[in-house]
Parts: C-alpha cells; structure tokens; sequence
C-alpha cells in the first residue's frame, strides 16, 4: 500500500469482491432454503469479501525481500490486447472455425508482443496448427470447423 | 511394501510404452518447468488433455514424470539466464546467477542435476514409508475427521504460503467459492449454476487449471522482452566427486526441508527453497560465500525441491488431499480416468499406486540422464523470445481446454480464469491456494454437513474423536506459530532467515 494502489492490484481486490458479494447473496438465498446447503457457500463468500478487502493492506513481506532478478523490458498494452483478441476469438471460433481463427489471433498476439519477423511467425504457426492437427487425429476430438 | 515396489518396477521396467511415455514426460517436464514463466503446474496443466488417450496408469504417471522433470527444469533459466523458470527457483538466482558469471554454468546445472537426483530419491523412499501408515489411518477417517483434515489443510495452507497470507485466504476461499457451484451432492439442490446446464455439474477443474496456471502465464509471457543469457565464455568445469562430497550436508538439509513442507498443504515449494538455502547458509562452514556463487547455496533448493515431489504425493495418494499445486493437476489426471485417489484406491488398486511409485523411480533416472543430454545444449543458448513461448501456451490451452469435454464454454471458463489470473498474479496473490480450496471444498463441505447431521447439529465430537482433535491442535499450533513469527518479525525485521544484504 506504500507505492499506492496499482491497477492490477484494483482489479483484482474488486473481482474478489464483486465475486464474494455476488456469492453471498445467492449463498444467503440458498441459506433460507436450507441452512446446510447455503452454509459453506455463505460463509466462504463472507470470508472472500473480508479478505479481498483485507489484502489491500496486505504488505508482501517476503516478496519485498527478494533478491532482483534481471527486470526486462516489457509492452504495457501487449497483454489488454491480447486479452481483447482472446474475446474476439471465443465469439468467432463457431462461425470462423478452428483453424482459420488460431491463426488470425497467432498473428495478431505477435504484433501485440512486437514480434515482426515473417519467418518466426510462419514457423510458430506451422507447428502449432500441427499439433492441432495431430490432437485431432490421436484423441479423434473435432475442433470447431466453423460455417464459412 | 518394498517387494510390492520391486515387482511394479519391474513390470514398468518392461512396459516399453509407459518407459518412453515417462521419458517423455520427463523431458517435457524440464523443457516447460525451464521456460521462464511457465512453472511446474503450468507445464502439467497445459499436458493434461494429451493424457486423456493414455491409460490411468499412463496418464498419471506421464504426469508424474512430467513434475519431476519440470522442478529441475525451473532452475536452469534461474542460472543461465537470471530469471527465474518458476517462483521456487527464484532463490537459485542468487548463487546460480553467480555461477554462471564466473564462467562456472556447466558445473552448477550437473550440480543441480545430482541433488535433484538425491532429493527425489529422498522423496520416494519418504513417500514408500510413510504411504502406508497414513493410508491405514485414512481408511479410518469418516466425516468428523475429513472435515478436520480439510480445517487443518486450509490453515496450513494459509501458514506456508509465500507472501501476503491475507492473500493467500482470500485465493482460499475463492477456490472453495467456485467449489460450490453445481449440483448440491447430498442434495440435488443447484448452488451457484446461474440457470445454465453447463454449470450443473460444478465448474470443471481442469479448464479452471489451465486458466489459471497456463493462459495467466501466456499473457504475462507476451509481454515481456526477449531474455539474453550471459554472454561470458563457460569453462568446461563440470560437477566432480569432491564437490559432491563438499556439498552432501547442503543436499541432505535442502531434502529434509522438502519432505517436511512437502506434505503439508498449502503448494509450500517457494517457502521449502528459501527455507533450505537459509539453513544451509546458517550451517555452513563458509556462509559468506552465499550469494556470490556458492555450489552449495544452489543444491539446498533444488534437492528441497525434488523431495517435494514425492512427499506432496503422499498426503495425494494416502489422503485424495493435493499439497501443491502440481499435485492438484496430477489429481485432475485421475479424474480424467474416474479414479478417486485416496485410502480406498490403496487397497482397491494397489498396483496402480506402486506402478506410479515405480514410475516416478524411472522419471528420476529420466531427468538425469535427460539433464546429462542437455546441459551441453542449454549452455549454448543465448536469448530466449518470451512472445514465442507465450502465443504457444496460449494456443496449446485453447486446444487442451477445447477437448476436455468439446463445447466452447470450457474454452471461455478458461480464458476467463486466465484474465482474473493474470490480474491476480500481477497483485501478488498466489493461485495454488485457489486450486487447493476447489479440490478441498466438497471434501470440507459434505463431511462438515454429515457431521453435522449426525451430531444433530452439534459441534462438540469434532474434539471427542481423537484424530478430528490432534487435526484441530494442528490446526491451532499453526495458527499459534504463525502468529508468533509476525509478532517476532514486527519485532525485528531484519532477522529473519530470508534477508540478503548480510
């Protein structure tokens, strides 16, 4: 809490939040059906939001005793983008197909990360459409194929 | 209980298809535990689905290898490159690291191999021991006791865990949260299914683990720079005898510390390195030389690490109750075949429990001989792209999660576990905790509920029955040690066994 709160750390403590309020409620509606079956469901829901709570006071004391590692450069948006186009895919992939999607979000992911070398990228997508391929035909599990 | 081993080791020794899927695994395991990022559960996580075509014993021993390979495998990019592969090896960076710019690389990964060699064998001849004695118990528990268990395991948990412990509850009961949801099993009642029929049968394990643990870690992956090792020319100094020797009491303590953390739940493997280096600096004849590239400072860990692998499977095999998260994925294995690890799988299958026992003996001839293949090639790598490694475990999960069950939704549970993972991570909450309490959960609420109802509601045989009471002392001595370490640490910071700066 010394360094204020980062945004992560918002994020995070408000889902637990939202997720422990959210459980409670229906953990309480469930209570006044039968108390045994809305007990473990309430409580934990209770003890979630105090401790989400609490967790913003949390200091991380052996975490702050570390040694440094090396601390590489990184792409602040490569990740909420990559989270974006994680969405996208997931309301695509039934009507674009397995295939045809992996390989847009492949490419897109390596713009995010600013990877641009053609060969890396064709190489990466060579294998991993490879071994989708070869999932399908050891396990006989169809991947969406998609209407287009 | 030794002549059951020998005869599984046998039978596995002949089984050609279950040595080389060990093999595999193994190398698998060294390979993934090695990519910065991806730690021991992300790499098994990310295997999971490949096991559904193998048999239980397959399955669950490909895993098996796969861990014990993936623990040796977080410590190399710990001393070739200064990151570390997992966040147990961050405490190998100290020494490692040091190593490595003294031109000494070669020397500490053979090191490293050899007391991974001699804390796993630790691990196994610990979990051979004791794997009987606990089972005999466990087949005498019955609710009182399982919700004793389950009390003290969230305490634990909570005790050991790196880091905030406020975090590490909250983590807790986030895991014991999403356990609830589904078909109440006593019941039949739905809890938490929001109306949906993909929820009726509780939020599936496997597609939450590799959320959590395999798409967190891409997204993170994608963000990073490349990695770029040292770049000082390695001498060809390698790992002999008198440095074995020089350094057995460092191995001996780090496999100590592995066994003793090993079991307790709570995913303790960061907590067991720390706390191995700490004693075999404090009892060392040249505690100076830690942190500038003592062999010894780095062996303590890694053997910590190893025995890890076979006591955390202990309280798994004897109890259906994962220690570590990794332990939690290997559980996911067995559901994956319909077993319920536990007492009774001891007596109902005990050739499948020795046969992995077994198993994990040839995964750790695998890991050495695997780490004598690649240390000469590891030495030669330079950098390493993060992107890549990220775009593949990113892909590699939507595929995984896609075949648990074919339906789109595990793909979306998945990813949506991912993002509040990645965010989660970022804060600092570790995630074993939440794998802990979802498989904790039922085992905590359904016994909790039928003592209840046997007791008419009261909770006062929890203390009558002796092994529900010596459970909750634990409990409580735990609660009592912890906040006694807080009170000492408010008090004088700067003695604690982890601080660097002596």
């Amino acid at each position: 809490m010394t360094k204020g709160l980062s945004l992560p750390a918002a994020i995070s403590v408000a889902g637990l939040i939202a997720i422990g309020l959210i459980g409670a409620y229906f953990g309480y509606v469930m209570l006044r059906e039968d108390v045994l079956v809305g007990l473990v469901p309430v409580v934990s829901s209770v003890l979630l939001v105090i401790f989400g709570t609490l967790s913003l006071f949390a200091k991380d004391a052996q975490v702050a005793e570390m040694p440094e590692v090396s601390e590489e450069p990184f792409r602040r948006w490569a990740a909420p983008a990559v989270m974006a186009f994680l969405v996208i895919y997931l309301l695509a992939v039934d009507f674009v197909g397995f295939d045809l999607d992996t390989a847009a979000l492949i490419i897109l992911i390596f713009l995010a990360s600013g990877v641009r070398r053609p060969l890396t990228i064709a190489l990466t997508l060579a294998v991993l459409l490879a071994v989708a391929f070869l999932f399908q035909s050891i396990l006989g599990i169809e991947l969406p194929r998609g209407v287009l | 209980m030794l002549t059951d081993l020998v005869h599984a080791l046998l039978d596995v020794v002949i089984n050609f298809k279950l040595i080389v899927l060990v093999a595999a695994g193994a190398g698998l395991g060294i390979l993934g535990g090695a990519m910065p990022g991806l730690s021991a559960p992300g790499a098994l996580a990310i295997s999971l689905p490949f096991t559904y075509s193998m048999s239980a014993l397959e399955g669950v021993s490909f895993l098996a290898a796969m861990y014990t390979g993936a623990q040796y495998g977080g410590s190399i990019t710990a001393t070739l490159l200064n990151t570390p592969g997992a966040p147990e090896s961050a405490v190998m960076t100290l020494d490692g690291f040091e190593l490595t710019r003294r031109g000494l690389a070669r020397k500490a990964l053979q090191g490293a191999i050899w007391a991974g060699f001699v804390g796993g064998f630790f691990g196994i001849a610990f979990l051979l021991v004791i794997l009987g004695t606990v089972a005999d118990e466990a087949a005498r528990f019955g609710p009182l006791q399982y919700t004793s268990l389950a009390v003290f395991g969230f305490v634990a948990m909570s005790s050991i865990a790196m880091g905030s412990r406020v975090k590490a509850l909250a983590a807790a009961m986030l895991g014991l949260l999403f356990s609830m949801a589904g078909l109440d099993p006593i019941t039949a009642t739905p809890r938490y299914t929001f109306g949906s029929a993909d929820l009726y049968g509780g939020l599936p394990l496997v597609p939450v683990l590799i959320g959590l643990f395999a798409v967190s870690e891409g997204l993170i992956l994608v963000e990073r720079g490349l990695l770029v090792s040292a770049s000082e020319t390695q001498k060809r100094v390698g790992f002999g005898w008198s440095d074995f020797v020089a350094c057995w009491r460092a191995m001996g303590i780090g496999s100590a510390v592995g066994l003793v953390i090993g079991v307790l739940p709570g995913g303790g493997a960061s907590i067991a390195s720390w706390l191995a280096y700490s004693l075999a600096r404090m009892t060392s004849k040249h505690p100076s030389q830690f942190g500038k590239g003592a062999l010894d400072g780095l062996l303590s860990p890694e053997a910590a690490d190893k025995a890890m692998v076979g006591a955390s499977l202990v309280p798994l095999l004897a109890l259906g109750v994962p220690s570590t998260a990794s332990a939690g994925v290997i559980i996911g294995g067995f559901e994956l075949h319909n077993i319920v690890p536990g007492p009774d799988l001891l007596k109902s299958q005990p050739g499948l429990v020795f046969a992995i026992i077994a198993a994990l003996v040839v995964a750790n001839f695998a890991v050495f001989a695997w780490g004598q293949v690649l240390v000469p090639l590891l030495l030669r790598v330079r950098a390493i792209q993060p992107a890549v490694l990220g775009v593949s475990v990113l892909v590699l999960s939507l595929i995984g999660t896609y075949a648990f069950n074919g339906v789109v939704f595990s793909m979306t549970l998945s990813v949506a576990t991912g993002i509040f993972g990645y965010f989660l991570r970022k804060a600092e909450f570790p995630l074993a905790p939440i794998i802990l309490g979802m498989l904790l959960g039922p085992i905590f609420d359904q016994n909790l509920r039928r003592a209840l109802i046997t007791s008419n509601g009261s909770l006062l045989p929890f203390v009558q029955d002796p092994i529900s009471l010596v459970l909750l002392a634990l409990a409580g001595c735990f609660l009592l040690a912890i906040t006694f370490v807080s009170i000492a640490r408010r008090g004088k910071a700067s003695t604690v066994g982890m601080t660097f700066d002596e």
